[in-house]
């Protein structure tokens, strides 16, 4: 048996463990962070009783969900509605696979990991209209195409405003994108008008608010996720959450420097240390995008279903589009 | 279709600058707010300009709350103390754990019994059916209950209040004024009646006689246990005068060797019938 | 184990059965062919025929239209409202609200009520006006009646209503935030009501359904604490408004949502009754303190705001602006307020000789007015109160056809009807 392949296997179980395990404490931190920043931000104070500063909310808030009742409808098709948990949730936590937490500390480094993580994220929205379709429900029926038909239209500007990145990269491996922001300068200076498409689409793709039509709770159907009590709830919950932090993440790699430290700092160091101090830039960076869309979500009403959808197609692609056709054009005549 | 601009960035500035101004909210058992002083909103039972209580102890508001949470005790006009629930409750909130927690000595319950004695549900059920469960034999049902145990137990009480859907402050109001014994014991209780007409026919002569043949005083029980004394207004109508009452059976109109003779012979026999003989009490 | 209880089926039922059940249900033998009655029982009505023209005209589907039922549990704040709503698609062909899920039977109420018990029913009405529930009653028992209150009373009646005006905007405007799912103005709204509502529990004693309101003048005299609460708050009360509008006037999100929407021209809010500030978005310049004075308004001095456009977005600009008015109102009032009185000599149970007498207030929702007949006895004859909510309701199903579902609440919150006023 050839040692290196079972060493490369053993560490992809270990690192496929952790970053299983590592979801829920991650959703949780999202979660209560999302709790205190809308509640500071309307003047108030938040959870602050249960831990100090009452950091201990959300993982209360997970166990709740464990505790409810587990009621499935009569009607509805068993095998379907327990899968669609499942495969929204896995969809997040394959995706959390190849993203790029610090150089020794790539869980898995594909040479394809930008084409496998959006192919990945799209497992979401079959999860989705799974649910919708399994729930026996009209208005979750309704929910969930709506959902998916969002999903679906914002990502292809998503993915388009992404290939100029890779365009201009030359290679669709994070460590290596991150290696040539480390040379040239982070991203965001090079594809400023790809960065603006990403950060919309990607709120869209999560569903947060100003693109939250599907779960609003002021609007006719609770959306696809109607019939799913506890722990069900608890994973597109959870799921939710997740890919907020996954998308900060992946923006940040594509176009803050990943790991990369700022300026007056050292961009990198070797060794162990090196790889502590890359995950903590990475999750300061992080942790600040998530900051600033969950105060987007306490600041910005709705938009509207006609308008998200137009903003999509006749708005993000075009611009996409042409992003993708001029850094195609620089790249070719400035031989970057 | 709209490109997001200026004015969201106005206001992710205002809501941001709000994250880290001073909050408003009122932590409250911490802080509690100062309310003004004509707030109409305070559990306070207001004085009137002369300095007494305007509340008048009628006992309205207990007997229609609906969550059965006043409690209530006062003087009426004569001085004598009227109160609501059993009376042992309300001589003072003698709570054991009440004294506990606030680091006294805590005296033992006096009415230890009432807390943890079974009652035998199944028969007090075949009696209150056996009259139907109107609400007008709850005075006999009592009876019933007082005849086997010898005294209404609380359990009993909460059992007849469940039972026949008559709320429980009625229940309270009914065994307390009807002359039953709320204390569990073993002798037979003679109640001597001091209303008006009983007074007038010669009631005082009855009980003076009474308490030199018995040794003891209203309230008190005999050394060996088997009659105590107790007076009441309320024993007889004014046809029967003088009357008194032993157990739950009222004699009338009685003279006072008649009233010795009658108190002597009950003496002899035993406090409680005999179907409730073998029964723990 | 207990065993199973099995609901059967209707579907289940031969007809034998199911007829025998409907009789017993008190409905029709047999159910209404497909077609003719046809949208009634998707929403919960019973299988009957239409009663009015409206009525066959809403309940009537042509194809690809469906009734959807926005029901009365709301997690939208007006209270308890059903709005039926015939949609083709996503796009909106007709509404019809449903309404008396609040009502609770005033009207009859006060009819065995004293005088002064009346004005104690009516807070609860328009919960969130409650100092213009109890000024109209009041004006119009003294008009039965016979009485004026004095100058003070008078003033402080309208200081508080005007408190009252603008704590009800500010909510208004967090209501068409929430309603679009922006979370933070309708805190900002509270905060602002909160400090009002704290200085008229000071003079009133009740931080909600005030019982302020006398036949002839108030119950209580502003006490040092009132003013003192007041001068507080008056310090900071325009940041606190400004802090609101930041976050949604000029937010491009809720412009896109607002302009445009729900246009409603001011002949057309006239022919529907529309008052108050809806009315005046319209372009339409009428207040009732101005066209039919009332109390003190003859000795203050403001004008009548209107706002071309008659959009939701003019109606929202609209209570900003009387917001800001309310505020210059308040100031004035202090100014001016004279000393005295603030209750006339009534007797403890009024008896006016018969007669009928009507008052209209400017309601932070329109005109609010109440007729009220005596026969001479200790209880109103009739008090009927005329409620603006309910008017405006009227224009939904004017505005709708043609929108979207997702508008639907959003132009409601526009017209901010409260529910307590509409089913009284």
């Amino acid at each position: 048996m050839d040692f290196d392949l079972l060493l490369g296997v053993l560490r992809f179980l270990l690192a496929t463990t952790l970053i299983l395990v590592l979801t829920i404490p991650t959703a949780f931190v999202v979660i209560q962070m999302e709790l205190k920043i809308i509640a500071g931000s309307q003047l108030r104070y938040g959870p602050n009783r249960i831990g100090p500063w009452g950091m201990f909310q959300s993982t209360i808030h997970g166990f709740k969900v464990l505790a409810k009742e587990d009621h499935i409808p009569d009607q509805a098709d068993r095998a379907t509605f327990t899968l669609a948990p499942w495969m929204v949730y896995m969809a997040a936590a394959m995706s959390m696979l190849v993203i790029p937490f610090a150089p020794g500390a790539i869980a898995a480094d594909f040479n394809i990991g930008i084409v496998y993580f959006f192919a990945v994220l799209g497992l979401s929205v079959v999860g989705l209209l799974v649910a919708g379709w399994a729930s026996y429900n009209k208005y979750s029926l309704l929910g969930g195409l709506r959902s998916a038909a969002q999903m679906v239209s914002y990502e292809i500007p998503l993915t388009l405003s992404v290939v100029g990145v890779v365009v201009l990269a030359g290679t669709l491996n994070f460590r290596e994108l991150i290696e040539w922001q480390r040379a040239h300068g982070w991203m965001l200076i090079w594809q400023p008008v790809a960065l603006v498409i990403f950060y919309i689409a990607s709120l869209a793709e999560i569903n947060r608010t100003p693109f939250d039509m599907v779960e609003a709770d002021s609007e006719l159907v609770a959306g696809p996720f109607t019939e799913y009590s506890g722990m069900r709830f608890g994973f597109f919950f959870f799921a939710e959450y997740v890919a907020l932090f996954i998308m900060s993440g992946i923006m940040i790699s594509l176009f803050f420097g990943g790991w990369l430290a700022p300026w007056p700092f050292p961009d990198q160091l070797d060794g162990f240390i090196g790889t502590v101090y890359g995950v903590l830039w990475f999750f300061i960076k992080t942790y600040i995008f998530i900051a600033i869309a969950v105060l987007l979500r306490a600041t910005l009403v709705r938009v509207r279903v006609d308008q998200l959808m137009g903003m999509a197609w006749k708005v993000l692609l075009p611009l996409a589009m042409v992003n993708l056709i001029v850094t195609a054009v620089a790249v070719l005549v400035f031989k970057l | 279709m709209t490109i997001p601009g200026l004015g969201i960035l106005k206001g992710l500035r205002q809501t941001a600058r709000n994250y880290w101004s001073p909050k408003v909210t009122n932590q409250y058992p911490e802080s509690r707010p100062t309310m003004p002083d004509r707030w109409r909103g305070r559990l306070d039972l207001i004085y009137d300009p002369f300095g007494e209580h305007k509340c008048e102890v009628c006992f309205q508001c207990a007997q229609v709350c609906p969550v059965e949470a006043i409690d209530m005790s006062g003087f009426d006009s004569t001085g004598k103390r009227i109160r609501y629930g059993l009376p042992e409750i309300y001589d003072e909130r003698k709570d054991p754990n009440a004294y506990r927690r606030a680091g006294l000595p805590a005296a033992p319950m006096r009415n230890a019994a009432r807390w943890d004695e079974e009652v035998d549900t199944s028969w007090l059920h075949g009696v209150i059916d056996g009259f139907g469960g109107r609400p007008e034999a709850l005075v006999a049902i009592f009876s019933a209950v007082e005849e086997r145990y010898g005294y209404l137990p609380e359990r009993a009480l909460r059992e007849v209040s469940e039972r026949m859907s008559i709320h429980w402050a009625q229940i309270f109001g009914a065994a307390g004024l009807g002359g039953f014994r709320l204390l569990p014991a073993d002798g037979h209780l003679v109640t001597v009646c001091t209303c008006a007409a009983c007074s007038f026919a010669g009631g005082g002569a009855l009980l003076e006689a009474l308490c030199a043949d018995l040794g003891i005083q209203p309230g008190e029980t005999t050394a060996d246990g088997s009659v105590s004394l107790a007076v009441a207004d309320d024993v007889a109508a004014g046809a029967l005068s003088p009357a008194l009452r032993i157990d739950t059976m009222v004699y009338g109109p009685l003279s006072v060797e008649k009233a010795r003779h009658v108190v002597a012979q009950r003496r002899k026999a035993p406090a409680r019938s005999k179907a409730a003989a073998g029964t723990a009490s | 184990m207990t065993s199973e209880v099995k609901i059967p089926d209707p579907l289940d039922l031969d007809r034998d059965e199911e007829a025998r059940l409907r009789r017993v249900a008190g409905m029709a033998p047999e159910r209404a062919p497909a077609g003719e009655y046809a949208g009634f029982e998707s929403v919960g009505l019973p299988e009957r025929p239409p009663q009015t023209e409206r009525e066959r005209e809403v309940y009537s589907l042509e194809e690809g239209e469906m009734l959807v039922n926005m029901g009365p549990q709301h997690p939208s704040t007006h209270g308890v409202m059903r709005l039926v709503v015939k949609v083709r698609g996503e796009v909106v062909t007709d509404v019809d609200p449903v309404l008396g899920y609040l009502h609770r039977g005033i009207e009859k109420l006060c009819e065995e009520a004293t005088y002064t018990t009346v004005l104690t029913y009516v807070d609860p009405m328009d919960y969130l006006s409650s100092m213009h529930n109890e000024h109209a009653p009041a004006i119009a028992f003294e008009k039965l009646f016979g009485v004026t209150a004095p100058k003070r009373a008078e003033y402080i009646r309208a200081l508080v209503v005007e408190l009252n005006r603008v704590f009800s905007h500010s909510l208004m405007m967090g209501f068409l935030a929430l309603d679009m799912g922006g979370i933070t103005p309708i805190l900002y709204g509270f905060i602002n009501r909160d400090e009002i509502v704290d200085m008229l529990s000071a003079i009133s004693g009740q931080r909600m359904l005030f019982n302020f309101f006398r036949v002839g003048g108030v119950n209580f005299d502003a006490n040092d604490e009132f003013f003192s609460r007041l001068g507080t708050w008056r310090g900071h009360v325009l940041k606190n408004v400004e802090m609101s509008e930041r976050v949604i006037t000029d937010n491009e999100v809720f412009r896109s949502r607002t302009i445009g929407m729900g246009t409603l021209s001011g002949r057309d809010a006239i022919a529907l009754g529309v008052s108050g500030p809806n009315l005046r978005a319209s372009g339409v310049p009428f207040d009732i303190r101005k066209a039919h004075p009332y109390s003190i308004y003859p000795e203050l001095e403001f004008e009548v705001i209107t706002q071309p456009g008659g959009d939701s977005n003019a109606r929202y600009l609209q209570r900003i602006a009387e917001i800001k008015q309310s505020i210059n109102l308040i100031d004035q009032i202090v100014d001016k307020m004279p000393h005295g009185a603030v209750q006339a000599q009534v007797p403890g149970i009024i008896r006016p000789k018969p007669g009928r007498a009507y008052a209209a207030v400017e309601s932070p929702r329109g005109l609010y007015s109440v007729y009220a007949i005596s026969d001479g006895g200790p209880n109103p004859y009739r008090f009927r109160m005329r409620d603006p909510s309910f008017v405006s309701l009227q224009a939904i199903p004017k505005l709708m056809p043609g929108r979207l579902i997702a508008d639907t609440m959003a132009v409601m919150a526009s017209f901010d009807p409260v529910m307590g006023g509409v089913d009284k």
